[in-house]
């Protein structure tokens, strides 16, 4: 450094230490503010077994899928954008969202685990692929694809834990 | 401190930020989507302990902006941009109001914030409230991170320090 840096208020000077008396009431607050999140989503989870799982694109159902009856609904307007393959625990479900099906973003039901999860992506972040998996609660977004995943029974925001 | 001084050594930690900024991106997220360590908060922290107020809200505005342009993902400018400001304007809060606050524990308080206020926007922006539910695990990694780069940016101040005291 050609020129030292020089520090110009007193109280910044001070900063310069790991750990001063003030930081255990930070720290309390955030330890509170965790346990505070972690009870109000644990006591509000809905352990029920989940009844299927619906994939939107753009806030449009694409497909459901009902586990009881193992059987899929598929919206007309996207009967050419799926593609559906039997595997041994579940299904692995095509679903293109771009016209020239070069994006795409394969969504795997397992029907054993009565859960679901995107097992791959083209999108540049694939964040979808790196979401737990899901089964009563939670929801798996792909935020360049607008593509979602919702477990089918839930009301909504039920703030659980997610499984997996 | 002269003011052209200041403007270099701002574009220097600007360029810094923006670097790290990009860099982390290419690697998947940690453990949980939209969970990272924020190497590039080391920057911006400097920049306030050592310029100031103004220019770190400057430094913080050019990495996300710039940032977001050359990783291929301006839209997380909605989510990062607000997040980003007020964690900042807490952490300025806590550096320049309270005197018994270290600047590892502003780093914490800043990351938690950070992380919160990003999962409640991207939540309110893509109407998925069900992410809501990854928020206390989010804000639990947030912690580790917020301790690392805030020990970090204790390492790099203190040696700052050391070379101002030895030139005077």
């Amino acid at each position: 450094m050609g020129e030292c840096v020089k520090f110009e208020e007193r109280r910044r000077i001070e900063k310069i230490k790991p750990f001063l008396f003030g930081d255990a009431f930070i720290y309390i607050a955030i330890a509170l503010l965790i346990i505070a999140l972690f009870l109000s989503f644990f006591f509000s989870s809905n352990k029920s077994t989940p009844q299927g799982f619906e994939v939107l694109i753009s806030g449009k159902t694409v497909f459901t899928y009902d586990l009881k009856k193992d059987e899929f609904d598929i919206n007309n307007a996207y009967n050419s954008s799926i593609a559906i393959e039997k595997e041994d625990d579940g299904y692995s479900v095509t679903v293109y969202t771009s016209p020239d099906k070069k994006e795409f973003n394969v969504v795997y039901i397992n029907t054993t685990e009565k859960s679901a999860r995107v097992i791959k992506s083209t999108c540049k972040k694939e964040y979808c692929t790196h979401t737990p998996s899901i089964s009563s609660d939670g929801a798996i977004y792909c935020d360049p694809h607008k593509l979602k995943i919702l477990p089918v029974g839930a009301d909504g925001f039920t703030g659980s834990v997610i499984v997996g | 401190m002269k003011t052209s001084y200041k403007i270099t050594l701002c574009a220097i930690l600007c360029s810094l930020a923006v670097i790290s900024f990009i860099i982390e991106n290419l690697f998947p997220p940690f453990v949980l989507p939209g969970a990272r360590m924020g190497v590039s908060n080391i920057f911006i922290l400097l920049s306030a302990m050592i310029l100031g107020w103004k220019y770190s809200i400057a430094t913080l505005v050019v990495k996300v902006l710039l940032g977001s342009l050359f990783s291929g993902n301006f839209s997380a400018v909605m989510y990062s941009l607000p997040a980003g400001l007020i964690a900042l304007a807490i952490e300025l809060i806590l550096i320049y109001a309270t005197k018994r606050v270290s600047i590892v524990c502003v780093s914490v308080a800043g990351a938690v914030i950070n992380v919160t206020v990003q999962n409640v926007i991207f939540c309110l922006i893509t109407d998925t409230p069900e992410y809501l539910s990854y928020l206390p695990y989010l804000a639990l990694t947030s912690i580790f991170a917020g301790l690392t780069i805030g020990f970090a940016t204790y390492l790099i101040l203190r040696k700052v320090k050391k070379l101002n005291a030895n030139k005077t």
